[in-house]
């Protein structure tokens, strides 16, 4: 009975397995069979120049920034920090001046998003290596069309790390 | 292929195929309703496995593809006859594997809401944890009744 009962199991599991690959193929719903995971190419620091309103090499950029060169934005002001976690972790503390557009709710936050400009860096972080906010977001937003979108995964956990400026919030 | 060597009065009420099919039928609807939920939402869905941070990225989508398909095929599967043994390891299968999930992410404190480590002051996302493994025991419970009856009827399956 083991024996058929696994054979059985197998079959229905690999069967299940090929529609749910076949209907991924076309239905509008469908996602990518390997996730891009966190495998951003990084921002080229030629990119980093001095000027109040870079403009982005390429349309839909997605590119992941490292620490100094979110600080370095931050410093020249030349991007929106944009905070993809949670309102209460984002009133916790935040990078300051950041934006909070939490992704979990983001269909919540449809007026945060349509009043940024498209074409300004978006610097978007969440807590850390570990959480994924930020990449989602990120997506989001450069699929919206905005241009020039830059994923910090250190997050303000390496932001407040380094001893950088952050606003703590009331906690509440 | 007898668990106890004389059938009881209870394992004949146990195994009576009205209570079997109770069982064949709360299983199969949970599993149909779980994957037929999660279909058009895999999106959400890959996030909720990547929350548990057990698997590799790369294998995240995949799972997320191929997952609730095999709850729809194994759910309708449990409601025949001849393919409910097949059907109900499979459920049983994934279900264990669920409880094993869950009870690594309660160790480990994981938030499987935002995939963050939990500080201690969320005691909701603990609770839906607790609430899932107290369900999933159940589910194991409802398979392990299923899968006595098909090996006490093995030769008319």
């Amino acid at each position: 009975m083991f024996k058929k009962a696994i054979i059985q199991a197998f079959t229905i599991c690999a069967g299940a397995s090929l529609i749910g690959a076949g209907v991924n193929l076309v239905a509008p719903w469908g996602i990518p069979f390997v996730a891009r995971g966190k495998n951003l190419p990084q921002l080229p620091d030629s990119a980093l120049v001095d000027r109040p309103n870079p403009v982005p090499s390429g349309a839909h950029e997605l590119v992941s920034v490292t620490l100094q060169q979110a600080k370095t934005l931050f410093d020249r002001d030349q991007a929106v920090f944009v905070d993809a976690r949670p309102e209460f972790e984002y009133a916790e503390g935040h990078i300051p001046g950041a934006i909070n557009i939490p992704f979990d709710e983001v269909e919540y936050h449809g007026a945060a998003i349509a009043n940024l400009n498209k074409h300004k860096p978006l610097v978007v972080y969440c807590a850390g290596e570990s959480c994924d906010l930020s990449i989602h977001l990120g997506e989001l937003l450069a699929k919206k069309g905005f241009t020039a979108v830059r994923v910090f995964f250190g997050g303000s956990v390496a932001w407040q790390r380094a001893g950088f400026p952050f606003d703590r919030g009331t906690g509440e | 292929m007898t668990l106890i060597p004389n059938s009881s009065k209870l394992e004949v009420r146990l195994l009576d195929p009205r209570f079997v099919w109770v069982s064949r039928i709360v299983l199969a609807a949970v599993f149909l309703v779980y994957g037929a939920s999660k279909i058009p939402n895999l999106d959400d869905f890959a996030r909720s496995i990547e929350n548990y941070q057990l698997l590799p990225d790369a294998l995240v989508n995949a799972l997320a593809i191929t997952l609730p398909w095999i709850e729809v095929v194994a759910a309708l599967a449990l409601l025949f006859r001849r393919s409910a043994p097949g059907a109900v390891v499979t459920v049983g299968g994934m279900t264990l594997v669920f409880t094993i999930a869950i009870i690594s992410a309660l160790m480990r404190g994981l938030d499987i809401n935002c995939g963050c480590l939990d500080t201690g002051t969320d005691a909701d996302a603990r609770n839906n944890l607790l609430q899932h493994l107290v369900f999933d025991l159940f589910l194991l419970v409802l398979a392990a009744h299923v899968w006595w009856w098909a090996r006490r009827n093995e030769a008319a399956l």
